[in-house]
């Protein structure tokens, strides 16, 4: 009687011990991703299909950016508005977003967006300064197939937790959107970090700090007819497992909005080669996140704006 | 009975005691020895009817029995030792303890995440608004040039627009 009674108590104040100091240590860095037009950009949102991998712990399923069911805007969506407004944009449109884990010590971490073609490598430098402040440096190139890449962006600046930062940036004629937040896990997302997936390859995703294997064969997923006519978009988020040659060896499902995105993410992932990460000069396996937007063409926020004026 | 040991036989626990005690004030107490002679005496004024038989004096088969109770150990509820017994309290005061600190930590918790302590909010309680910069960039560059940054805030974020400069010229 005494004795489970004592254990209880003890793993109790175990785990309450490890969420308090799971709250404090780590921190969320929120990323979005934006392509803004001045004028009707006919490439626009030519890939229904934007895939981003992330080096870290990813959380909960980015949401399309539109009215929540309860009404309330998405940020995203918000966002969306603000940029049109400020920038005097045509069209903004919303390429990805995804919440990953920072542990407060890890020197960088890493995120990979694949649209239009392209695949675009942001790598994030973040540094505790005294609790409230962040210092952060960002890294936006473009994947060449060379080692460097095409530098688009370097910059480093120092920004308040819970305070978002949205930095522009022209690419080509269009301007690109980066917005990030730091912010405190909330106790949901604790609770998220208590369930995290365990690695099982020999590189454990913890301690994949700044790795990112790069894909040479990256396979775009099909979107289901069947989705497209129900209306059906979403992000599906994978857990990618790769072998020493680059081969994708394990996927698994953590999120999907319906099973067909899910079986054509997976369908498609599978046949992915990368080229392996080397580390200590020998190839290691590799695990990440993922996440694969599903996305139909839809109105800008300005389009719908001016519309809703004309109307009037 | 003197009304001291009354109390006393109320509040007394432990029964061993309580026997003791009583015996030695009824043998030794010249007024409670009265009483119980008064008793006795007004017991035998009372009409006797005759086909009620004279009790025997149970006290010397009594009194045996009443000693041999007081020197067998007390016992307790079966199953349950004096060392269980103290184990169980202390369990419920550690419960009680570890209750009282789960709702502490739970408290502190839900407060840091509710309301974001370490956020801007806090800093804003300190300081002037005015004087706090939510955002600072230390340097800038695009496409691997040096570039100009330019700072918009609203209430919801803070819009940095990195445009490129050729005053400032190429990186080295």
């Amino acid at each position: 009687m005494k004795k489970p009674f004592a254990i209880l108590i003890f793993l109790g104040l175990l785990s309450l011990a490890r969420i308090g100091a799971l709250a404090q240590e780590n921190y969320i860095i929120e990323s979005r991703f934006f392509k803004g037009a001045r004028n009707e950009d006919p490439s626009r949102l030519g890939t229904p299909v934007i895939i981003t991998s992330f080096s870290d712990r990813l959380f909960m399923p980015s949401r399309t950016p539109s009215l929540t069911p309860g009404g309330e805007p998405d940020p995203a969506f918000t966002m969306r508005t603000e940029l049109a407004n400020i920038y005097k944009l045509k069209t903004v449109d919303y390429i990805s977003s995804g919440q990953i884990l920072w542990d407060g010590k890890k020197e960088s971490l890493n995120e990979a967006i694949l649209f239009d073609g392209n695949l675009y490598p942001i790598r994030l430098y973040p540094k505790t300064i005294d609790g409230r402040t962040i210092s952060l440096r960002i890294d936006v190139r473009r994947d060449t197939g060379r080692e460097e890449g095409e530098k688009i962006l370097n910059t480093e600046m120092t920004l308040g937790l819970d305070d978002p930062v949205v930095l522009g940036f022209p690419v080509n004629g269009h301007s690109y959107f980066l917005s990030l937040e730091v912010k405190k896990p909330s106790l949901t997302e604790v609770g998220q970090l208590a369930i995290e997936p365990k690695g099982e390859g020999e590189l454990n995703w913890r301690q994949a700090h700044a790795i990112l294997p790069q894909p040479i064969y990256p396979v775009m997923p099909i979107y289901p007819e069947k989705c497209k006519k129900e209306n059906i978009q979403g992000t599906v988020i994978l857990y990618v497992n790769t072998n020493t040659e680059g081969k994708v060896i394990k996927t698994r499902v953590l999120g999907s909005p319906h099973s067909d995105l899910a079986k054509s993410s997976v369908e498609a992932i599978r046949q992915w080669k990368y080229r392996p990460v080397i580390w200590q000069g020998k190839p290691i396996q590799s695990e990440f996140f993922m996440t694969v937007d599903f996305k139909l063409r839809e109105k800008s926020p300005s389009a719908e704006g001016s519309g809703k004026k004309r109307d009037s | 009975m003197c009304k001291i040991y009354r109390i006393l036989y109320l509040i007394i626990p432990i029964k061993k005691w309580k026997s003791f005690l009583i015996r030695r004030h009824l043998e030794r107490c010249p007024s409670c020895a009265a009483e119980i002679d008064l008793k006795g005496k007004a017991v035998s004024a009372f009409f006797k009817p005759g086909w009620i038989r004279e009790t025997p004096n149970l006290w010397p088969q009594i009194r045996p029995k009443i000693i041999s109770l007081e020197n067998r150990p007390e016992t307790f509820r079966p199953g349950i030792s004096p060392g269980q017994l103290r184990a169980r309290r202390w369990s419920l005061a550690a419960a009680a303890a570890a209750f009282l600190f789960l709702g502490a930590i739970g408290f502190f918790l839900l407060r840091q995440s509710d309301h974001k302590i370490l956020g801007p909010e806090s800093s804003l309680s300190k300081e002037p608004a005015a004087l706090i910069p939510r955002v600072q960039v230390i340097s800038a560059e695009l496409g691997g040039m040096r570039a100009k940054a330019y700072i918009y805030q609203t209430p919801m974020a803070s819009f940095i627009w990195i445009a490129p400069s050729k005053e400032l010229g190429e990186l080295k």
